[in-house]
């Protein structure tokens, strides 16, 4: 009766993300997802620990390393710490992080710092990576963003304005991440992708 | 009731500490079961005290017969009316008083009934809506447990989902003015919802949900995990599972 495997997510688009992944290979396991709407810190600690408690095996988190990723790494620590989870790493596993809790009935957690675990940046920044290499639409949006005559958007989120320009260009224009994805326009099979599904594959045991 | 007389093997008295015991039978009907000290002097137990009121109410929920028992004993108690029209008056504003009657003569407890003057009219009290007279039950069942202990089983049998929430809202607010402590069960989903929308709307009281379940590594261990009131929220929202 109790759910199995959550994971915990910033927003609708990670979660869409997540979902296209697992189904492009056709990953069946039931996850429940929990958002966020929106990286708070204790909002994250209430969640988790909530998570924690009704979840059997094993708890994801997918956050954006955002600009300060050893900042954001720090913070995860004292929340797990807090939760009992001992023996963290000083760094983000590149390959992504799983950790076994010392008691045996509480669930496995394991955490991804968007893109990979190791530079700063966030979802749009891995999703950048399946774009299929030598795409002419994402080079001339590149251009393009580069040679606006008025800066809107603060440098931090020009992975954001840059990868929606570029959906903004396709057959069917303007579709969200998850779809984009389904539809092919963006590469499942990118190597960036490959590690983030062994990652959740091993975690979701 | 009374507790058991101390075994020599195997209880141990201590001089001059008091021990108290939970007396709580599960016999089949209502009773009130006060927790008792027990108290030594000079190698004899004195008779026991009651300590703490403790009431139980079983999945069936109150009688008639009972609801009049619990009448009796704390009518024209201090407070009694106002806290009783408070608490119906939550659900419906209106009453005006409220009271046990016969209906049958000679008047036997099994026969007598509540009724209520609502715009200067006698009417029963199950028909201002459905539940009124389960809600009676729990307000009189907290009066008879003041200062002490109230336990329910199975809260949410026979009452809908809407009365649920407010049968909450009840409990926290008047658990708080009667200083209970409530522990009620239940295995409805629809029920921990109504929970949480009452406690996350109250200032009165502090009300906490705590899930036992088996350890997964000893299956023959029963745990107790306990949510705060913005876990419970995140719970309550999401899509996680947790009966």
């Amino acid at each position: 009766m109790t759910s199995q495997y959550a994971l915990i997510v910033e927003g609708r688009d990670d979660e869409a993300v997540c979902r296209a992944l697992f189904q492009s290979r056709g990953f069946s396991k039931q996850i429940v997802y929990e958002r966020l709407d929106g990286y708070d810190s204790h909002k994250l600690r209430v969640t988790f620990s909530a998570v924690r408690k009704s979840v059997a095996i094993a708890v994801g988190i997918i956050l954006d390393a955002d600009e300060d990723i050893n900042g954001r790494w720090q913070s995860l620590g004292t929340l797990l710490t807090a939760e009992g989870y001992v023996n963290l790493p000083k760094h983000p596993d590149p390959d992504g992080t799983i950790l076994k809790h010392p008691d045996p009935d509480m669930p496995t957690v394991g955490v991804w710092l968007m893109p990979n675990n190791q530079t700063a940046g966030k979802l749009e920044d891995f999703l950048a990576q399946l774009v299929p290499s030598g795409d002419l639409l994402w080079s001339y949006a590149d251009t393009t963003i580069h040679g606006l005559p008025e800066q809107r958007f603060r440098a931090t989120d020009r992975s954001k304005a840059h990868i929606h320009t570029w959906l903004a260009w396709q057959a069917a224009p303007g579709k969200p991440f998850g779809q984009a994805m389904m539809s092919g326009y963006l590469a499942v099979g990118q190597p960036a992708a490959n590690q983030f599904l062994v990652w959740s594959h091993q975690l979701f045991t | 009731m009374t507790p058991p007389d101390p075994d020599p093997d195997t209880d141990v008295i201590v001089d001059d500490i008091r021990e108290y015991a939970l007396a709580v039978g599960f016999a089949g009907w209502e009773r009130t079961y006060p927790l008792y000290i027990l108290a030594e002097r000079d190698g004899f137990l004195d008779d026991p005290t009651p300590l703490r009121r403790c009431v139980f109410l079983r999945t069936a929920g109150l009688s008639a017969g009972i609801a009049a028992e619990f009448w009796d004993n704390v009518a024209l108690e201090q407070e009694f009316e106002t806290y009783l029209l408070d608490g119906l008056r939550l659900i419906e504003p209106e009453i005006e008083a409220i009271a046990f009657v016969g209906d049958l003569p000679p008047a036997v407890r099994s026969g007598r009934r509540p009724i209520i003057r609502l715009g200067g009219a006698r009417i029963p009290l199950g028909s201002t809506g459905e539940g009124m007279n389960r809600l009676l039950g729990i307000l009189l069942a907290l009066l008879n447990a003041r200062d002490g202990f109230l336990l329910i089983d199975e809260i949410e049998i026979g009452l809908h989902y809407t009365v649920q929430v407010e049968m909450w809202k009840l409990i926290l607010a008047m658990a708080h003015r009667l200083n209970v402590q409530v522990f009620a069960t239940t295995h409805s989903w629809d029920c921990i919802e109504a929970f949480q929308h009452a406690t996350s709307a109250s200032t009165a009281a502090h009300g906490q949900l705590i899930r036992l379940q088996r350890r997964r590594s000893d299956p023959s261990q029963i745990q107790a995990v306990t949510y705060t009131p913005e876990e419970l929220q995140v719970v309550t929202q999401g899509d996680l599972e947790v009966r």
